[in-house]
């Protein structure tokens, strides 16, 4: 799970693995590690989750953390498109430490419509180059499961 | 197993990584194939796959293969606990050594979270003050359009002032002069004239402002009828000889329809829009010539407005079809008629643009609209008008003795009333024709048309009224009408009325 700070990252986890929500805000330090089991249509897989704390550049540890990474889960916030930038920003340096890996980006918070800054042309830019896109929300789920398990199908 | 049995190098790093906060969680070894030989494995993320190759599943780090070793700081799983992960290389064998580090997390997390949320809090005043920039930008530009408004609309005022102003005036004097001892006939048939030119302008002035009015307020309506384009252009040929031979301008009018001789158009706004550009294109021409190109073909009429005049500049270009976007040449006119032309032309479907221009060059401008073909149409030879009997209900004192006189002048019949109570509904026979006003003060005139329809079945109701919207034309249908005429009443329109009244009268017989 990669992404700038406040994104949602923890909070896509845990919808995911406990569907549960939490409006208190919690930084992550490190990395925080979850499990979940998923049936895909042709087998069965046991995720782990590692969800870095977010932060733009990565910082010097980063490496550490990605090596083994399979696939990657990109998240911004669509309340501030900024978060997108750096979004790519991450990902490309991501992929300079341990290579292409595949990836799905998330636009979270999509319930805080008022405030949503986002375009669908942000949507459609992301669909060029990553497995898919989602406007997502781990206040309501939608779409949570989606990106998770089209990742988890994409991944050795 | 415990740290004392260790390789020295292993027992050193410990040391120099455990401190009075930080204690070793538990310490796993593996042997070269992966297989925990010491340790348990259910341990924080640590367990033995089927296959013994796994050896971390639940850390993800399976798949590692670091011969170098590896560190991870700040690792917490699912169960709350963190520590500091440390794969020491000895001897081929792998010790995974957890260090707890609970304590400093919380501290670290504790100035993260302060560090984040001061970002967050700058992110959101960034914000703010872009969206305060771009309200202040936007109020900053309609209050500099709204300026520009004002002083259009109070250029406009001016302008009208004058422009009613001087016909009012002229009406007024001459009517005088008409009614002074000693005028004379000749002088009061001159002023006759000059009072009828007058009052055309006047009228000509208040449906500019008028159509204006609804194209802003979404009133304005279309009514498509079938209409014959030669005798439309002949028309214009006729309107404008006169002018043209009086001032010296060639006036060329040219029609190429392809076989087409009705469309179904609004053909008061199509006369209305060239009309406007024929008007100006003698207004602004003192030499040279003025033409008029139409052209049908495929469903498209397309007119061509050209003339010999001093052309514009590009700034008059600019503000050709604005609102009171008049050019710099002193003429009459509100300045609004390019701009309603325009406007009207994209109601009915089409577009009026300027094809070029330039000072010293004249002008061209064309106009595009939707015309379909209309097959069958009666050849519009004028039917002999045939002596109606005609009942007029208007309760308008001055309207109805005129609209009594234009009738008698064609030929018919005419009384006039000005109330319900005062048709005689028992006369026999009834009256061939009835021209009922659909505003009689209080009385909505189509209670007058049901009447009539009721007791005089055969008689051509014809519905009258200043207001030309939906409402009124389908009120008037429904009350039973058959045709509506607007106000002012044409003689012209008012005898084709009659004629086809007369027509049907003869189809029923």
């Amino acid at each position: 799970m990669l992404g700038d700070f406040a994104v949602g990252k923890t909070s896509l986890v845990n919808r995911f693995v406990n569907n549960a929500f939490s409006e208190r805000y919690l930084s992550t330090v490190g990395v925080k590690i979850d499990t979940k089991p998923v049936q895909l249509p042709n087998r069965q897989l046991k995720l782990v989750l590692w969800d870095l704390a977010g932060s733009e550049p990565l910082n010097g540890a980063a490496k550490s953390y990605l090596v083994g990474t399979h696939g990657i889960v990109l998240v911004a916030d669509g309340t501030r498109p900024q978060t997108l930038d750096a979004a790519m920003r991450i990902h490309e340096h991501a992929e300079t430490l341990i290579g292409a890996r595949p990836t799905v980006v998330l636009i979270n918070k999509a319930d805080l419509e008022s405030q949503w800054r986002t375009t669908p042309a942000d949507l459609h830019n992301a669909r060029q180059w990553a497995l898919n896109a989602w406007e997502t929300s781990a206040l309501t789920g939608a779409h949570v499961e989606d990106a998770f398990l089209t990742l988890a199908g994409a991944m050795p | 197993m415990s740290a004392a049995d260790l390789p020295v190098s292993a027992q050193r790093y410990l040391l120099a990584q455990l401190t009075n906060q930080r204690h070793m969680l538990c310490l796993h070894v593996l042997n070269g194939v992966g297989t925990v030989v010491s340790g348990d494995p259910a341990h924080f993320g640590f367990a033995v796959a089927d296959d013994g190759s796994v050896v971390t599943s639940d850390l993800g780090l399976g798949v590692v293969d670091n011969r170098h070793g590896l560190q991870l700081s700040h690792v917490q799983l699912g169960d709350g606990a963190c520590f500091d992960l440390h794969q020491l290389i000895e001897d081929e064998r792998r010790l995974w050594v957890l260090v707890d580090v609970s304590d400093s997390r919380d501290e670290i997390r504790q100035a993260q979270q302060r560090s984040n949320d001061a970002r967050l809090r700058l992110d959101e005043l960034s914000e703010r003050e872009r969206l305060l920039h771009a309200e202040h930008q936007a109020l900053r530009e309609s209050s500099d359009q709204l300026r520009r408004h004002q002083h259009m609309q109070a250029e406009f005022v001016r302008r009208l002032s004058h422009e009613f102003g001087t016909p009012i005036s002229a009406v007024l004097g001459h009517l005088n002069l008409m009614d002074a001892p000693g005028t004379t006939v000749d002088q009061a048939q001159r002023s006759l004239t000059a009072v009828r030119r007058g009052v055309a302008h006047l009228r000509q002035l208040v449906e500019s402002v008028l159509d204006q009015a609804r194209l802003q307020n979404n009133q304005f309506e279309l009514h498509p009828a079938v209409t014959n384009l030669a005798e439309m252009i002949d028309d214009f040929r006729e309107l404008y000889l006169g002018s043209s031979l009086q001032r010296g301008i060639a006036w060329r009018v040219s029609l190429e329809a392809h076989g087409c001789t009705a469309v179904l158009i609004d053909e008061l706004r199509l006369r209305q829009i060239l009309l406007n550009l024929i008007g100006n294109a003698f207004k602004f021409t003192n030499q040279g010539q003025v033409a008029l190109k139409v052209r049908w073909h495929d469903a498209l009429l397309s007119a061509e407005v050209s003339d010999s005049g001093p052309g514009m500049s590009e700034t008059e270009q600019a503000r050709l079809f604005s609102d009171y976007g008049r050019s710099s040449q002193s003429v009459r006119g509100t300045g609004l008629g390019l701009s309603i032309s325009r406007e009207i032309a994209q109601r009915i479907g089409g577009n009026l643009r300027l094809l070029e221009s330039a000072p010293g060059q004249g002008s061209r401008f064309l106009l595009e609209v939707p015309a379909p073909i209309v097959h069958g149409a009666p050849e519009d030879q004028p039917a002999e008008l045939v002596a109606q009997r005609v009942l007029v209900v208007d309760d308008d004192d001055d309207l109805r003795p005129l609209l009594v006189a234009i009738l008698e002048q064609l030929g018919c019949s005419a009384t006039a009333v000005a109330r319900m109570d005062e048709i005689a509904l028992d006369q026999n026979p009834p009256p061939d024709v009835a021209v009922v006003d659909m505003h009689l003060g209080q009385l909505d005139g189509s209670v007058i048309l049901q009447q009539l329809r009721v007791s005089w079945p055969d008689c051509y109701l014809l519905a009258l009224s200043a207001d030309s919207s939906q409402d009124v034309l389908e009120r008037s249908r429904r009350a039973g009408a058959d045709s509506f005429l607007l106000k002012p009443v044409e003689p012209g329109a008012l005898s084709l009325a009659l004629q086809v009244a007369a027509q049907r009268s003869e189809g029923n017989a």
